[in-house]
């Protein structure tokens, strides 16, 4: 158990923050899988073009990897298989007709499986690609025994979901979901909550590590909390994490069978005719779920404006993300930005006439607001980072490609998602996340 | 009508190769329109530009005081008998030819390496060019200003890839070669000539007087008057009062860190108090182990230095922890090359650069030290 208070990050206020109102969208005509949204994962097909489907169906799997089975979460015909450049699977479409099985759930249910059982049910039902490991955020290796799991109930970013808001709707697998596991690491299942809050969903649970954090945002990211609860020290040191709502739905799981066919996500932005909370089919079109939005001149996010990745809206939200984002995407350029007053401009920084007043929820846009530059300290990166690591040094042996270094500061301690506020507050507009992404990949590849 | 010329100075333009002016001229004028291509989506307000502006903004006191104060001694003794505005005038008609040298010559060699290394031409430069002039004395030859600032921004800066990746404060620089180049100009006892009338600063009377009560060889200099600059000096350095004003605009805008500064202050402070001990422990009768604290602060370029100078944030250290160790370094120095140094009173502006080459070796110790704490952790 520990209670850490984060002092470091911001809460960046923006308009069109999701009201505290769950709705249910309408089952989509179609819905589509993206490959790509899962890292390092090279898809080989089970489907042809007009396959019948069923809910639980092997959808493809990974070559590197060949256990690991991607599974449909919907009955219906394969609409449409659309290859890209060199053959590789963009989206699989499939419509939605009803809502049969291809498997017998009955089958699913038993009291306490073994470790081996688990991991196989998980593997071949598809729905191990919600079990990611740290560093480098990408599918769990079955092989692996991780010697911690993380579980975050304390979504910070912009637009974030209210976990606890949404669960207690049905939170029925939360207890079993742990348990399960349980079994899979040597380790604890920790769960952090936001000390400032008070759950219910977790109140017929035991056999997990309870740990609070409080503070701005990155205070609720799985990368902060594994850093000052079970720090990962070497490529090999593996720590596992596991959204609650995936954890809820193994519980579920395994309990009657019942196979994760919905989400629930958050939906924000100042041009959203109703910002909120969803629960959505998985896979559900953008469009669709933005059917009562003007969506001109805007940029939609897969996630958060922060860690998030541009989307189109004939595609679905990632499969790991919580949060719909809508943002205005504008060209016009400011007049003497350099000088003027500002007092509409939202900073962090003190250097706006508008740091003198309380902050007012902004409608940011997607300008950089600002010429790129080199690097120049002025610690606005280590104020946004609330790790015991050093930004300015970790970014710069990355772009010096100095393996040796980057292990040294802790690279395998990073996520992009949590130096994205350091890349929001940069003077210099360095890619900082990208940075970190491309870090990863080269430690990875060659440390 | 800058959207207009823009075709001719993008990729396949005739005049693709001044791209770099021309990004200078348009982004004075109006922010850049570039959207994020990846996350994170939204961008904070704040730019190197603002960052940059500010840190001019924060001078413009030492340089209206700077202003005023060459036309204050220039005058000398017929100073009563003007008006503000003549003196401030005055003063003007020093000062300005030494910005336009130092920005003439600095602009040229700032947008000469942006186009051939391709570059942009960085805000930092405003900054440096802010700053030579009010580290020099009024009295300083332009010719040799103009060198100065060629060797500050190509020796200093330049060579190691532009802004942001040098090791040494390029203002400094400059300074320091003219020290080193023209030691009779910058550092005879004749630093000030400014209509036929000389004086001398401060710290060179403090430093040539003999026995152990160095604030009476100040003679007409209160404490006061040195605080708020009514002493020949530098142009910009003379008036503690304007820099401590400019450290307060730093500060409180967050550009200048406060812990370079206050580490400097400490340093000083321990400092002094330990050459005050020596000097009465061992007889000596050099007057500037004497000097106070309070004195140390508003002689020469101190505050100047400590404000403006040590908290650039590319030269100093980078960490922290670093800064700390860094501004203490710089306190010590200052006053150990005041008190020790018989040749050159004036301690601050080796003792700065003296610690830039410092700083990294700071901030690898700070570094190693957190590598190690970390791998205790994991072993936990």
């Amino acid at each position: 158990m520990a209670t850490i208070h984060i002092n470091k990050g911001h809460d960046i206020k923006l308009k069109g923050a999701p009201e505290k109102l769950l709705k249910s969208m309408p089952c989509p005509e179609k819905i589509r899988i993206i490959p790509e949204d899962f890292p390092d994962v090279k898809p080989k097909l089970n489907i042809k073009m007009d396959d019948q489907v069923k809910i639980g169906d092997k959808l493809f799997f990974d070559k590197n990897n060949p256990a690991v089975n991607f599974c449909s979460p919907v009955s219906g015909k394969v609409l449409e298989i659309k290859l890209g450049e060199r053959r590789k699977v963009e989206y699989i479409e499939i419509s939605c007709e009803n809502n049969d099985y291809g498997y017998d759930k009955s089958s699913i249910a038993t009291d306490s499986p073994a470790r081996e059982e688990i991991i196989d049910k998980l593997l071949t039902y598809g729905l191990w690609p919600s079990i990611r490991q740290r560093p480098f955020s990408k599918i769990a290796n079955p092989e692996d025994t991780p010697k911690s799991i993380f579980i975050t109930a304390m979504p910070t970013a912009p637009f974030a979901l209210d976990l606890e808001h949404v669960l207690s709707e049905d939170c029925s697998g939360i207890n079993k979901g742990l348990s399960i596991l349980n079994s899979l690491t040597s380790g604890d299942v920790n769960i952090v909550t936001d000390r400032n809050k008070s759950y219910t969903i977790f109140d017929d649970c035991d056999d997990y590590s309870a740990h609070e954090f409080s503070g701005p945002h990155p205070a609720g990211n799985t990368g902060i909390h594994i850093h000052h609860i079970d720090p990962i020290s070497s490529k090999s040191d593996i720590v596992w994490y596991v959204s609650l709502q995936d954890l809820n739905d193994i519980g579920k799981f395994f309990t009657d069978g019942q196979y994760p066919t919905e989400k629930y996500i958050s939906i924000g932005g100042a041009h959203i005719s109703s910002p909120g909370f969803y629960k959505i089919k998985k896979g559900t079109p953008i469009s669709d779920l933005l059917r009562h939005s003007d969506q001109e001149d805007s940029m939609i996010i897969s996630g958060d404006v922060l860690s998030g990745d541009k989307r189109d809206s004939n595609q679905p939200i990632n499969y790991y993300h919580e949060t719909l984002s809508v943002i205005p995407h504008v060209e016009k350029r400011d007049f003497l930005g350099w000088i003027l007053p500002g007092l509409k401009k939202y900073s962090i920084s003190r250097t706006f006439m508008s740091s003198l007043f309380e902050k007012p929820a902004t409608n940011f846009d997607t300008r950089i607001n600002g010429s790129r530059r080199a690097i120049i300290p002025f610690g606005r990166w280590e104020a946004m980072l609330p790790m015991d690591l050093f930004p300015d040094f970790i970014i710069k042996s990355i772009l010096a490609e100095d393996i040796e270094d980057m292990e040294k500061y802790g690279i395998y301690e990073c996520d992009h998602e949590d130096f994205a506020l350091c890349a929001y507050a940069c003077q210099s507009k360095v890619e900082v996340s990208k940075i970190i992404k491309d870090g990863l990949q080269l430690a990875e590849r060659e440390g | 009508m800058l959207d207009k010329v823009a075709p001719s100075f993008h990729e396949g333009g005739k005049l693709e190769k001044l791209y770099p002016l021309y990004d200078a001229i348009d982004t004075i004028l109006y922010v850049p329109s570039e959207t994020s291509s990846h996350g994170p989506f939204i961008r904070d307000h704040v730019d190197v530009k603002r960052s940059m502006i500010f840190v001019v903004l924060a001078l413009l006191p030492c340089l209206l005081f700077g202003i005023y104060n060459v036309g204050l001694q220039g005058a000398g003794a017929l100073a009563s008998e003007k008006s503000f505005l003549e003196l401030f005038i005055s003063g003007a008609l020093v000062v300005a030819p030494m910005y336009a040298v130092v920005f003439t010559i600095g602009g040229m060699c700032e947008g000469l390496f942006a186009v051939v290394r391709k570059h942009e031409i960085n805000e930092g430069f405003l900054v440096t060019g802010m700053l030579i002039p009010l580290t020099m004395p009024p009295t300083i030859p332009l010719w040799m200003l103009a060198i100065a600032t060629f060797f500050g921004i190509v020796i200093g800066k330049e060579i190691f890839g532009g802004t942001g990746y040098n090791i040494f404060n390029p203002a400094l620089t400059a300074r320091a070669f003219i020290f080193f180049a023209y030691p009779t100009t910058m550092s005879g006892d004749k630093v000030w000539a400014v209509d036929g009338l000389s004086g001398a600063t401060p710290l060179l009377k403090a430093a040539s007087a003999s026995g152990n009560d160095p604030i009476s060889s100040l003679g007409n200099y209160s404490w006061s008057d040195m605080f708020f600059g009514f002493i020949p000096g530098s142009v910009g350095e003379t008036s503690t009062f304007c820099c401590l004003l400019g450290a307060l605009f730093l500060i409180i805008t967050g550009i200048g860190s406060w812990r370079t500064m206050c580490a400097v202050m400490i340093g000083m402070l321990s400092m002094t108090f330990i050459m005050n001990q020596f000097g009465q422990l061992v007889g000596s009768e050099n007057p500037m182990l004497f000097i106070p604290p309070h004195y140390h602060l508003v002689m020469g370029g101190f505050a100047f230095g400590m404000v403006y100078m040590a908290t650039d944030p590319v030269s100093s250290a980078h960490t922290k922890k670093g800064m700390w160790y860094y501004g203490i370094l710089i306190g010590f120095m200052c006053v150990l090359i005041r008190a020790i140094n018989p040749a050159y009173p004036e301690g601050m502006m080796l003792a700065i650069l003296f610690a830039n080459a410092f700083a990294p070796l700071f901030d690898y110790y700070v570094l190693e030290a957190n590598v190690k704490k970390r791998k205790l952790r994991y072993g936990k």
